[in-house]
């Protein structure tokens, strides 16, 4: 009996601990996954929110962020198809081109019917410069009845696709711009009557030099004829020459003394593998003033930009420019100029808005023999630049810029070495009425403050001009 | 030592070699994986070398050996231990014959495809980038290399769909870089969006006219997905857009007008006289 109660016992007690240990299992596991499902739900609240951000990052311009944030994600939610296309914006927007096809890819093979992303992926491919295909894809998005302001930009992605086709390798575009204005300072000349200046032997001394009318600041109204084209030949994928002219008329009203023809050509070679653009050539000009030529110009330039992604493009250009000028009293004035500068581009997040900045550092070197009263120059100077849509047809531009100019010689007139500072403004307003016409109101301010007063002036020019592209 | 020493010892023993064998396999396991599977849709089917085909899913390794295949409709992305990317377009067959990578580009590494039917895309990684040779996309009519970081490689079989229209051979696509495929008789050079071709073992490759109807992507949508176009999902305007319509900053446009037209004489009054004029220019 007592050997049976003793089983007993024992096997109650092992019963009991059984129970036990499979409640404490049971409990233990629904505690688990209860704890599965707590974080499962903090984890999916988190993704959530990192999709949230990364689609807010990339609204506000941000793409390289937003795609820091949802690339260590991609392995996990990739075919998802707003995680997919989300990352393919990110991508695309921050120059990652080919991540960014095979994001949409992803969509597209999910849902064949997301016109968005093959929209986007078109883009992609235009980016990579897989034009057939970029043709392709933005030619069936036009056919699924897009919104009119994409439609307007896939219509302009197909111009340029139809411009680069390679099966046309010589492409020819042209303007015409007619212009009338009104300049404050036709001469950009000071507007004091007088100045003083020293006066060599036999009259020795300061004195009174009188400004002949026409080195007195006079306003006028202009009419202006611009013209211009370039000749681009493909020799391959990578190489190509360019040649081109530009012709600027200026006719005053009434100071017809100040007539001028500005004619310019240029012609080289570009090299150009769609992150790096390398250009350098020749340039030639000849400019008439009040109908008898003034000067000749021959130089060479060159200019490599550089695209870090599609909102990011930095430029560094370089030119030497012979200045001649055509006239025996003139010639003392012939100079060479240096310039080497560099300039940067960014793009804002709504795709259209631009911002530009460039820094410049040059020389004017007289090469006359007995030189330019003033000697030779050295200069530097800032540029900063936007443009900005306004309506759906029409870009707001301002460029300002300073330079700053300092002559070597002491000029013997004004007991001064020159120098000086020019500041100028130009505000405009580009309304492309329709595809190939441009109507532009403008309004441009310079100002030179010059330690010397007869290079002191102020001109302010109003214009209206028509432009025609061909 | 007694016999139950002797037997814990044992135990001891057989632990620590299985631990070292297990460690082992799973080592050389590990080296092994060419890549894992980020994204699959529709029919798509890896074989191994000793396994059946089975349909492979979302995070599945891809072995050194392993072979995947696409159905229509079907497509695969395979991410790789280098950071490549592999996409594998529909209808189509590609052996991983060789990886193998230990995070160092040491001259050890490598990456060896066969592609016996249908086309992907490759976007490479680590591999092939400073040691060439080590990346290398064998078909059944040449042998690719690349110079470059992405391409697309398409076969077209006697019996494939493409071959009512297409010779058979081997097309190759350069997206980014360059590729050399080499045949028996030589190799050539394929640059960005250049299409080369290959059509038997025994002859020159030569490079042709683009077509995009053998490396179709995606296919276009029904009629119907006209109503997914709307103001809301489709981005009008992009930062790419600008990029595409900008022109190259100007030099001259750099500059200010630089336009002096001191050039007319000064005269210059000496006790109320005029004397010789003084030409001050520019």
């Amino acid at each position: 009996m007592q050997v049976t109660k003793l089983v007993l016992w024992v096997c109650s007690g092992l019963l009991f601990t059984l129970n036990l240990a499979y409640a404490q299992e049971v409990d233990e596991a629904g505690s688990a996954a209860a704890q599965r499902q707590k974080s499962a739900g903090k984890q999916g609240a988190l993704y959530a929110k990192q999709l949230g951000d990364a689609e807010a990052l990339v609204k506000n311009g941000k793409s390289a962020e937003a795609y820091a944030l949802l690339e260590p994600l991609d392995f996990e939610h990739a075919g998802e198809e707003r995680f997919d296309y989300l990352l393919g914006l990110a991508a695309l927007d921050s120059g990652r081109s080919d991540k960014a096809t095979l994001a949409f890819e992803r969509v597209l093979a999910v849902n064949p019917k997301n016109t968005a992303a093959r929209l986007e992926i078109a883009r992609a491919y235009y980016q990579l410069g897989d034009l057939l295909r970029a043709k392709t894809e933005f030619e069936i998005t036009l056919r699924q009845n897009p919104p009119e302001a994409a439609r307007v930009t896939i219509q302009k992605y197909l111009d340029a696709i139809a411009a680069k086709d390679p099966a046309k390798s010589t492409h020819i575009s042209a303007y015409l711009e007619a212009r009338i204005g009104r300049d404050s300072n036709v001469n950009h000349a000071t507007d004091k009557t007088q100045t003083s200046i020293s006066v060599p032997p036999p009259y020795s001394g300061i004195h009174t030099a009188i400004l002949d009318p026409s080195n007195i600041q006079t306003a006028d109204n202009y009419v202006g004829v611009d013209a211009g084209g370039v000749v681009v030949h493909q020799l391959n994928t990578l190489w190509g020459i360019y040649a081109g002219v530009d012709l600027q008329q200026l006719g005053y009203f009434s100071q017809t003394n100040f007539n001028a023809l500005d004619m310019n050509g240029r012609t080289g070679v570009i090299f150009d593998t769609g992150v790096n653009r390398f250009r350098t050539g020749l340039m030639v000009g000849e400019y008439t003033l009040g109908n008898a030529r003034n000067r000749g110009t021959l130089g060479l330039n060159a200019e490599w930009g550089h695209k870090f992604s599609p909102s990011n493009q930095v430029n560094v250009f370089a030119q030497y420019q012979q200045y001649r000028f055509a006239q025996a009293v003139m010639e003392l004035n012939n100079f060479d100029q240096q310039v080497l500068g560099a300039g940067l581009n960014h793009v804002l997040a709504d795709g259209k808005t631009s911002l530009s900045a460039s820094v410049y550092t040059g020389s004017e070197k007289d090469v006359a023999q007995g030189g330019r009263l003033d000697g030779a120059k050295k200069f530097n100077g800032l540029r900063v630049g936007t443009a900005a849509p306004y309506g759906d047809s029409a870009m707001l531009l301002a460029n300002a810029g300073v330079q700053l100019g300092d002559y070597s010689k002491f000029n013997t007139y004004f007991q001064n070495k020159r120098s000086e500072t020019i500041y100028d403004l130009t505000l405009g307003l580009n309304w492309n009425f329709s595809k190939l016409w441009t109507l532009r109101p403008q309004l441009a301010y310079t100002q030179s403050n010059s330690n010397i007063e007869l290079y002191k002036f102020t001109r302010t020019d109003v214009s209206l001009a028509l432009r025609r592209d061909f | 030592m007694n016999n139950s020493g002797m037997k814990n010892l044992g135990i001891f023993l057989r632990c620590i070699t299985a631990a070292i064998m297990l460690a082992g396999a799973c080592s050389s396991a590990y080296a092994a994986v060419a890549g894992k599977v980020q994204f699959a849709i529709g029919t798509v089917q890896l074989s191994s070398e000793a396994g059946k085909p089975h349909q492979i899913q979302k995070g599945d390794a891809v072995n050194e050996g392993d072979t995947l295949s696409t159905g229509a409709y079907s497509s695969a992305q395979i991410k790789m231990q280098d950071g490549g990317f592999i996409a594998l377009r529909p209808d189509s067959r590609l052996k991983f014959d060789k990886f193998s990578f230990n995070g160092q580009q040491d001259g050890s590494e490598s990456s060896y495809f066969s592609l016996i039917k249908g086309g992907f895309r490759a976007i490479t990684g680590l591999i092939g980038q400073l040691h060439k040779p080590a990346y290398r996309i064998k078909t059944p009519t040449a042998t690719l290399g690349i110079r470059g970081t992405d391409h697309e490689t398409y076969v077209v079989t006697a019996n494939s769909p493409l071959a009512a229209t297409v010779p058979a051979g081997t097309y190759n696509k350069v997206n980014v870089g360059e590729i050399s495929i080499t045949t028996e008789k030589g190799s050539i050079s394929v640059l960005p969006n250049q299409m080369g071709y290959a059509g038997a073992a025994d002859q020159l490759p030569q490079i042709l006219p683009l077509n995009l109807n053998i490396f179709t992507v995606i296919a276009a949508p029904p009629a119907h997905a006209k109503a997914v176009a709307t103001e809301e999902n489709l981005r009008a305007v992009a930062v790419v857009d600008y990029a595409m319509q900008i022109r190259p900053l100007q030099l001259d446009n750099s500059l200010p007008p630089d336009r002096n037209f001191i050039l007319f004489p000064i005269s210059v009054s000496v006790s109320g006289i005029l004397t010789t004029p003084v030409v001050f220019t520019f």
